[in-house]
């Protein structure tokens, strides 16, 4: 046990830097892509449709004459925004039902968990298609969908993590010296549980984008003219015979993505698992 | 041994005959772009319903392959001096079930059509009718309310298609019922999600036809299986070609393209909705779009651009000189929208469809090109059905519509321009009412001279300009892709496009 844990100290940990290192260039993109972009992504130039790569269009041009590396950079932005969004709301509304239910038990065990295990049983795909089909699609609309969603899955977590930390003794010592429900939770279980949590929100996050890719594929994602990338996907694949690399970018990108966030999250979840150290 | 060699060769003949129709049945395959949602005889549903029962219904009259009214089910028909009176007189025709056609089917068909409990799309127009008297068993004349000189037109539409009365009395408040009509093909199945399979009818009242025995109409909604069925040859005949894919079937040897370029894109404008209200800002729209960047976009450059009205040329009221007077000016549109009170735009709601490609990448070329002259257009992009449902309602700042004339006579303008009492219509712009507008399209109804009617069209062109309440943006290209084995199927010309299934009784198999 102890070399190991040595050994990742001193040893450059290649599974966990290589998607780290392209996670970070995701995000900068993310950040300062719109400024990188050598055209404006929504500009139509109808001279210039399904355009194979050129010296002025690196990566070629959409069905409206539209540069694809400017929409690439710029459609990154509602993708992450939608995935971080949901997970974060995922991970706030499910650790706290989690929380309370394994910390109180009883009823309120029985309602969330119950609930969660009814939500559990549909396709996420199905009861986005139920939501987004009432509302106007958009980022706002996609982020809280997703969101709600994937609160089962983190107060699932929550609560497994919550029981197995409640009853230990240290726990039932503090509540013996009269600490109160909001201390116990904050200052001892959340901690104790936060491990299983950062894997789950890799998770989530891997599983949002693919989600929004699907709902943007379907017409019900980000509404166009703004690009994202499981939207050009959905439209390139009208025009695979006419430009093949509309469609190979922007699927690429999301692959690449996607595949880093969940080896982070593997890598994650054996470097923080407390039996492996 | 000399007989069991008889009967060897009696049995093997006995099963060839018995194969021989399998092996000549000819099988016609048409990938259709939609599933209908009805058959319902006297509705518009669509194309793809249309091209259904043009194959089963026959009217009294329809438009034929070359574009003109064709004898039908009435072999001839002769109008009162004072435009009144229509006498039509019956051919020796029958209906699938064998019953042959006759004068009481056809004042059935109307009383239904007109009835109370009528779905029918053209109930407004046919109420011209005041009475149907039946003379004899071949003969029957329609008295009309007032002159409609329209009116054959009508009757040539596929939503007014023959029904015995037999089956009205049975079947008219069934909408799922199976279809019995006069037509060259008899229904057989509907498999849901699948494909509606129609027969060989052989006692339709033309010699010969049709040249197919059986017809089945396949569902390929999505464009890429559509294209790739043709191109495999899994079906004969597919309409809705792709603009994408155009170029591609082209040069493919086996396939042939049938085009027309009959059907028109626009804006409706909500005269409710403020800025639209104004005739300056609608002419405004019109000068604010190149009409290039919507066909080379959404089109793929298969069709014409549109700066006036949709008349095709020689059309009462047709008119060179009117036919460029919008072009593409964004100086003229901002100067018309600083003149409304618009210096610095404003934001209205586009409403479009994602299900379709056409139309919504046509709302998103009009959106590019209207940013240009400072209006922000919002676009509202549910599926078909919630479109149908909002463009129905009036719910919408101004809509993408594809469309065309329901006929060849000029009195199609009426259900785009006619203000009256149902202001909110699938094809009008919502609220529009123009007395002088009314005026003249009531004139147009109602005169017989046909120089004074070209006159009367030529009035209202100039006056619809002015007004514009409908932004045209181009004529496009409508296919149907057809394998090279197939001869016979006609793209009808200009509006009728969307009328070709009539001529699948043409239709014939290599």
């Amino acid at each position: 046990m102890m070399r190991r844990h040595v050994a990742f100290l001193h040893r450059p940990d290649l599974g966990l830097w290589i998607p780290a290192v392209l996670l970070g260039v995701v995000f900068l993109v993310a950040l300062f892509g719109p400024m990188l972009a050598p055209y404006n992504p929504d500009e139509i130039n109808h001279l210039a449709v399904l355009q194979a790569g050129s010296l002025a269009h690196p990566l070629g041009t959409d069905e409206f004459g539209r540069d694809l590396l400017s929409r690439l950079l710029t459609g990154i932005r509602p993708t992450m925004a939608v995935a971080f969004g949901s997970t974060a709301l995922a991970a706030v509304g499910g650790v706290t039902l989690g929380l309370l239910a394994g910390f109180w038990g009883n009823l309120p065990e029985i309602l969330v968990m119950r609930t969660c295990d009814i939500l559990l049983s549909f396709p996420p795909i199905l009861l986005a298609l139920l939501v987004v089909g009432f509302w106007p699609s958009g980022i706002a609309t996609l982020t809280i969908t997703i969101g709600l969603i994937y609160v089962p899955h983190f107060a699932r977590v929550a609560h497994a993590a919550t029981i197995g930390v409640v009853y230990q003794e240290f726990v039932e010592a503090e509540r013996a010296m009269g600490a109160g429900a909001g201390r116990l939770l904050l200052r001892d279980v959340l901690p104790n549980i936060l491990s299983s949590l950062v894997v789950q929100a890799t998770l989530t996050v891997a599983a949002a984008i693919l989600l929004e890719s699907g709902l943007s594929f379907l017409g019900l994602g980000i509404k166009p003219p703004t690009a994202s990338w499981g939207q050009m996907i959905g439209i390139a694949r009208g025009y695979l015979a006419q430009n093949p690399m509309y469609t190979f970018w922007p699927s690429l990108c999301l692959a690449v993505t996607v595949l880093a966030i969940n080896l982070l999250g593997d890598r994650l979840r054996d470097i923080l698992d407390p039996q492996t150290i | 041994m000399r007989t069991s060699f008889k009967t060897i060769l009696l049995a093997a003949t006995f099963s060839l005959t018995a194969l021989a129709p399998a092996w000549a049945a000819k099988t016609l395959y048409f990938g259709l772009s939609v599933e209908p949602s009805t058959l319902e005889a006297s509705v518009q549903a669509g194309t793809a319903a249309r091209t259904v029962r043009l194959a089963i219904h026959r009217g009294l009259l329809n438009y034929g392959v070359d574009g003109k009214l064709s004898s039908e089910l009435a072999q001839s028909y002769s109008v009162s001096p004072d435009g009144k009176e229509y006498t039509f007189i019956l051919r020796k025709a029958s209906f699938h079930d064998g019953e042959p056609v006759t004068a009481e089917d056809v004042k059935a068909t109307f009383a239904w059509l007109l009835g109370p409990n009528s779905r029918a799309t053209y109930k407004g127009e046919l109420g011209v009718i005041d009475s149907i008297e039946v003379v004899d068993p071949q003969t029957v004349r329609f008295h009309l309310k007032n002159v409609f000189v329209p009116f054959p037109h009508y009757l040539a539409l596929a939503e007014s298609a023959i029904l015995p009365k037999a089956w009205l009395e049975k079947n008219g408040t069934n909408p799922n019922a199976a279809p019995v009509g006069a037509g060259p093909f008899q229904f057989v199945t509907w498999s849901r999600g699948r494909e509606i399979v129609l027969k060989k009818f052989p006692g339709y009242y033309k010699a010969g036809k049709p040249g197919v025995d059986e017809l089945h109409f396949q569902f390929t909604t999505d464009d890429d299986t559509r294209v790739n069925a043709i191109r495999t040859g899994d079906v004969d005949i597919i309409e809705y070609v792709p603009w994408k894919d155009l170029p591609a079937l082209k040069k493919d040897k086996n396939i042939r393209i049938e085009s027309t370029s009959g059907p028109f894109m626009m804006l409706q404008f909500n005269t409710h909705f403020e800025p639209f209200s104004k005739p300056e800002v609608r002419q405004a729209v019109s000068y604010a779009i190149n009409r290039a960047v919507v066909i080379d976009t959404a089109f793929n450059g298969a069709g014409t651009p549109l700066y006036g009205l949709p008349f095709v040329k020689g059309a009462p009221g047709y008119n060179p000189a009117l036919e460029n007077y919008f072009s593409y000016n964004p100086a003229k549109a901002k100067e018309l929208l600083a003149k409304a009170g618009y210096p610095n735009g404003f934001k209205a709601r586009l409403l479009a469809t994602a299900q379709y490609g056409y139309h919504m990448n046509t709302a998103i070329a009009v959106k590019s090109e209207l940013a240009k002259v400072g209006i922000d257009a919002d676009l509202d992009l549910p599926d078909w059905a919630g479109r149908m449902a909002k463009n129905n309602a009036g719910n919408y700042d101004f809509v993408v519509a594809g469309t065309a004339g329901d006929i060849t006579d000029p009195d199609w303008l009426s259900n785009f321009y006619y203000g009256g009492k149902q202001l909110v219509r699938m094809n009008n712009s919502p609220y529009f009412d123009d007395p002088e507008i009314n005026r003249l399209l009531d004139a147009g109804r109602v005169t017989l001279d046909e120089t004074a009617r070209a006159k009367i069209y030529d009035e209202f062109a100039k006056r619809a300009l002015e007004l514009s309440p409908f932004a045209y943006i181009m004529w496009r290209d409508q296919s149907y892709a057809v394998r090279s084995n197939v001869s016979g199927f006609t793209n009808l010309p200009g509006f009728l496009s969307f009328q070709s299934g009539y001529s699948l009784e043409n239709v014939t198999l290599k």
